[in-house]
């Protein structure tokens, strides 16, 4: 019988460093792959210093949370709504039968077309993703939720918009927390890339400009500034999933 | 002494399956039960699996759309409205409340805010919870939880409580608990409970009145009235009930497999 092993994470990302450290550090120095690990680390105050990494991250993280937010609770306020039927939900809804089909980088540069350039575009963007995201995934979350809730309640001559707001919606949470763990990765490439085509501010338009330098050893830097990030926030909702969303409706 | 009674005639119900077929459900449903304020009652509708028990107790619950008349005192039943409580088979316990949360959640949904309610700590020790109350409902068997749910369903001080099969996945120790719990509550206690059950022995031990409907479509054919019986008495009685029921179901060219025999 053939057991799989199990890697721990931390375990592996140490063992790769120290891999790059060896091979690049001490066996390869000088190459044209990969960079030496100590180039890398002194490349953190040039990002700081020539490339406004500072501003630029703060733009990044700023877009892609205060819109996830910002969906969060309107697709809260709105959750009664999203669940009855009716022609305008309808409408709305069927913007889910074409975000199927179509990538949301199309969306992007329609709106880079319309407003090139704009600082707040990426924040529209990045809020009609996670609106509609959150939308659709807590709609179809809630209409495959028992029905036992709702009925038991309901006899009680409770009205089914309380009953939604109040209980349907705290029922889909746990599985809407597991969706923004997964959407988070998603929402940092859209916006990055989105960033990338527009040139504003932004890690994306950062990156644009270090291939454009071919700064090898500042790309590193910024990835691993963006793989870190990632790691940090995807860890945060997972103790506010366990913390605050820990049951299983 | 104020008579509740539950009116049910010629009620009819039907869907549309997937290939758009109408399906009758329920066919010219006609029943009636009385009870008062003080005294209780059990009745219990025994039918076979997929005969529309479900559907049976939310048309009377106001839930859905029907045809007929359902009403409580003669007012007919259009939408739900408090006086007639129903329990689904499967648990309806919020998991992230514990089990006072949950018996007091309906109170702290409902508006406008001047229902007489019944006293929760009350409640919590005539369902034998107490000392539960700041458990997750989560980590408790579902004989606890169906507790809370009849313990939910008192705080509003209902004319009717519907039970939807709600014994039907318990162990034998657990189940004989419950029924003792709901005949007090409904002998002692003057609560009112309409039970739609596939179990013979259920209804027998619990009710004082049992209908029988057959299935494909759902109607009534048989009612027959109970003695008090306790889960010791002589079992010859509740063969002959048993007997009774079979050879009734039998008639309709339906057998007890379809049902949960003693």
């Amino acid at each position: 019988m053939i057991k799989s092993a199990k890697y721990s994470a931390p375990y592996l990302v140490l063992l790769y460093f120290l891999l790059w450290t060896l091979l690049f550090e001490l066996i390869l120095p000088v190459n044209n792959i990969f960079p030496k690990p100590s180039i890398v680390l002194q490349s953190l105050s040039d990002l700081f210093k020539n490339y406004q990494l500072g501003w630029n991250y703060l733009s990044t993280v700023s877009a892609i949370y205060f819109p996830l937010i910002l969906a969060y609770y309107l697709v809260r306020v709105l959750f009664p709504f999203i669940l009855q039927k009716s022609v305008i939900s309808d409408i709305i809804l069927s913007v889910e039968w074409f975000s199927r089909y179509i990538p949301g980088i199309i969306l992007a540069m329609i709106l880079i077309y319309w407003f090139p350039q704009s600082e707040f575009t990426k924040f529209i963007f990045a809020f009609l993703i996670s609106f509609s995201a959150f939308m659709f995934r807590s709609k179809h979350l809630a209409e495959n939720l028992g029905s036992e809730y709702s009925l038991a309640l309901q006899s009680f001559g409770i009205k089914i918009n309380s009953i939604s707001q109040k209980v349907i919606w705290k029922a889909v949470q746990p599985d809407l927390m597991a969706h923004i763990i997964r959407q988070n990765i998603y929402l940092w490439a859209s916006v990055i890339l989105f960033e990338y085509i527009n040139l504003g501010y932004g890690l994306g338009t950062l990156l644009r400009k270090i291939l454009q330098f071919k700064d090898l050893s500042a790309l590193i830097m910024i990835f691993l500034i963006i793989g870190v990030s990632i790691f940090i926030s995807t860890q945060l909702f997972k103790l506010i999933k366990n913390k605050f969303y820990f049951w299983k409706a | 002494m104020a008579e509740n009674i539950l009116d049910i005639k010629n009620l009819s119900k039907s869907y549309y399956n997937d290939a758009g077929i109408r399906q009758i459900v329920l066919e010219d449903i006609n029943l009636q039960v009385k009870t008062s304020d003080n005294t209780g009652s059990f009745t219990s509708v025994l039918a076979p699996f997929g005969s529309g028990k479900t559907t049976l107790l939310k048309l009377v619950a106001g839930l859905e759309s029907f045809n007929g008349e359902v009403s409580l005192n003669g007012k007919r039943i259009v939408e739900p409205t408090g006086e007639i409580i129903y329990i689904p088979e499967k648990s309806s316990s919020l998991p992230w409340l514990d089990v006072k949360e949950n018996i007091e959640l309906p109170s702290k949904l409902y508006k406008p805010r001047d229902k007489k309610l019944h006293n929760i700590s009350d409640l919590i020790n005539l369902v034998g919870l107490s000392g539960y109350e700041d458990f997750y409902t989560s980590s408790l068997p579902s004989g606890f939880r169906l507790r809370i749910a009849i313990a939910r369903a008192m705080s509003f001080n209902p004319k009717f409580i519907l039970l939807d099969d709600v014994l039907k996945n318990l162990d034998g120790e657990t189940r004989s608990e419950l029924i003792e719990l709901l005949k007090n509550l409904a002998t002692v206690k003057n609560f009112s409970f309409l039970l739609a059950t596939t179990n013979i022995s259920d209804a027998i031990l619990l009710s004082e009145k049992i209908f029988l409907m057959r299935k494909n479509p759902g109607q009534i054919i048989k009612e027959i009235k109970i003695p008090k019986l306790s889960q010791t008495d002589n079992s010859e009685i509740i063969t002959q009930f048993k007997n009774e029921i079979e050879d009734a179901f039998k008639s309709q060219g339906m057998f007890h497999s379809v049902l949960v025999s003693l």
